[in-house]
């Protein structure tokens, strides 16, 4: 019943993976390349611009992931006794909205020659709009961040609702008549009944963040690049030679990620008993 | 020792809902009395319980000792519920549920454990500190969620359908765990369940609820042999109802003069006579019954009688064996007829 599914995935991601591998060690026969080499990888971990990819990259994700979960957190406790439909629609819009229309919407925004930089300016806040703090192509990435929450924040709240919603009420009620404030509650009923769902939600919105490219290409400084960014601009590269570097990069992505979903199973098993 | 509890005109409006749940409630529970709130589903039991423990903003008052809880949130009235499906928290072992009320209400952690052990002890689960609940049988965690309410020493405890989602045989052995603790501990119970027997086994007084109000409160005899309207015999498995002029002492009915114990204004009136109170033999209100129907209920048997037009049931020994046809004397005490409106 499986198989099929599993040879797409195996084909897809498993064949790109080993692709990926093989040519980072050199290995890419249409090119004439056909010996195994650690070139590219030694280039890349010893070379101390990526380490500092590395790092813009994880702060990206992680304060990105921090900021839209607590705000995920905050919106469906709000939401969760709420039928209205509005406040859910508002919620679904920034889901349908491309990334790189958010990139270029945030631009908009809160760019120095953005929109809130003129009405600050013209609520004499600030003499002129350039005075306005750097909030994109900045070196904290805060337009970056901005654009990521925006986009992941509804996605984390509609996964916390459906977790919150499917959680007893009267497992709080019960709590209550046992003496728990509502913060008790929060903290030590809800959270533990949700955390196991919401981590793993946070970790997706964690892995997209630590891997896409479009985004910090847009909004980013140029050095450091995040690495997404830079293993794209290896790839592109018009020197094929470049190649290995691209795949070597690519690879360090996904090994980050698959070390940190690991590590996120192992902790879901150890404390919420998943 | 448990604390006299006291609703006062207790209200209550579903958002959305045309009725009311809960409407105009008053009653008192004395201290270490147990209540049941009996009734049909849907008849706001649950939701009075949720009143008494602040999870629902009603009108009117809960009052404990003759303080008004009004303004006192759930977790500061010192009233614990124990919902029907146990609810433990599934994060936790059956250790750290129990404990989590003194927890939470900061009790010194020298003073946490000993307690802990001693509720699981009274409710035989010591054996299962360590295991999840998700490890436990229904009855299990029914206790462990028990002694999670006892071990905070609650003024008033509340028990919503705590036997219902049990077993037979688990349910007989609660039952009795229930009964000894709240004897033991002398705490203030109110329980809410839609099983009469069950009400009329564990309850002091019973309380009958019947969309939203309260039909009648009283001691579980009172429900049999004296019940008020027709609606309330009923419920309680009265189903012979008899209706005539009453004049001189006696009921005129269509089966014949009756003679009543009871007092009664004359006028048109009618009695109900439990299926159980019905004998076999002669004597006052005594009349000719033709067997229409048997049936053997385990413990005794039931037999449809008519007597004339009318048709009346009884609760028979088992030892008396009668067949459909035959016809016999068949009399009704009049000591066991009793006036309702």
């Amino acid at each position: 019943m499986l198989a099929p599914a599993l040879v797409v995935i195996g084909g897809l991601f498993g064949g790109g993976l080993a692709d990926a591998l093989a040519q980072s060690f050199g290995w890419f026969p249409a090119l004439g390349m056909h010996d195994l080499e650690l070139d590219a990888w030694r280039a890349v971990l010893r070379d101390p611009a990526i380490l500092h990819s590395l790092l813009l990259t994880l702060y990206v994700a992680a304060t990105t992931t921090a900021i839209s979960t607590i705000l995920a957190v905050a919106l469906a406790l709000a939401l969760r006794g709420s039928s209205a439909r509005l406040p859910m629609a508002i919620l679904h819009l920034p889901i349908t909205i491309p990334y790189l229309l958010a990139a270029v919407g945030i631009t908009l925004l809160v760019s120095q020659s953005g929109l809130l930089a003129r009405v600050i300016a013209n609520l004499g806040f600030i003499d002129e709009p350039r005075d306005f703090p750097p909030l994109v192509y900045d070196p904290y990435a805060i337009g970056i961040i901005l654009t990521y929450v925006w986009k992941e924040t509804p996605f984390i709240t509609l996964i916390t609702l459906a977790l919150l919603r499917g959680a007893p009420e009267e497992l709080e009620q019960v709590a209550r008549t046992l003496g728990a404030t509502r913060r008790q509650c929060l903290r030590h009923v809800i959270l533990p009944r949700i955390m196991s769902g919401l981590l793993a939600a946070a970790f997706v919105a964690f892995a997209f963040t630590f891997g896409a490219f479009e985004v910090p290409l847009l909004l980013g400084e140029t050095s450091p690049p995040t690495l997404p960014v830079l293993a794209w601009y290896e790839y592109q590269s018009l020197d094929l030679a470049d190649r290995p570097t691209a795949m070597a990069v690519a690879l360090i992505i996904a090994i980050v990620t698959g070390v940190l979903a690991v590590v996120l199973l192992r902790l879901s098993r150890r404390f919420f008993n998943v | 020792m448990g604390a006299r509890l006291e609703l006062d005109r207790l209200s209550y409006r579903y958002p959305g809902a045309d009725d009311c749940a809960v409407a105009d409630l008053s009653l008192a529970v004395e201290p270490g009395e147990i209540i049941a709130l009996l009734g049909p589903s849907g008849c706001g039991k649950t939701t009075t319980l949720k009143l008494i423990a602040g999870l629902l903003e009603s009108e009117g008052d809960v009052r404990l000792d003759g303080r008004s809880l009004r303004s006192v949130p759930p977790e500061r009235r010192h009233i614990a519920m124990v919902f029907q499906k146990g609810l433990l928290f599934e994060h936790m072992d059956v250790e750290a549920n129990v404990g989590f009320g003194l927890r939470m209400r900061r009790t010194l952690k020298s003073q946490i454990a000993p307690r802990v052990h001693r509720a699981l002890d009274q409710v035989q689960m010591s054996d299962f500190a360590r295991r999840r609940p998700l490890e436990l049988s229904g009855g299990e965690q029914q206790r462990v969620a028990l002694a999670r309410a006892l071990v905070t020493e609650p003024r008033v405890l509340l028990l919503d359908e705590p036997l219902s989602a049990l077993d037979a045989s688990l349910r007989d052995d609660m039952r009795e765990l229930l009964l000894h603790l709240q004897r033991d501990g002398g705490h203030t119970t109110v329980f809410v369940t839609h099983d009469q027997q069950e009400a009329v086994r564990l309850g002091d007084r019973i309380g009958l609820m019947f969309a939203g109000r309260l039909s009648m409160y009283d001691e579980p005899e009172a429900f049999f042999e004296r019940p008020p309207t027709r609606k309330i015999a009923e419920f309680f498995g009265a189903t012979n109802f008899l209706e005539g002029e009453y004049a001189d002492g006696v009921l005129r009915t269509a089966i014949g003069e009756l003679k009543l114990a009871a007092r009664v204004t004359p006028g048109r009136r009618t009695v109900v006579i439990r299926p159980e109170s019905i004998r076999l033999g002669n004597g006052d209100n005594a009349f000719s019954a033709r067997v229409l129907e048997c049936r053997y209920l385990g413990t005794g048997m039931q037999y449809r009688f008519a007597i004339g037009s009318q048709t009346v049931v009884a609760r028979l020994p088992a030892d008396v064996t009668l067949t459909a046809g035959e016809t016999v004397a068949l009399q009704l005490p009049p000591a066991a007829l009793w006036p309702i409106d």
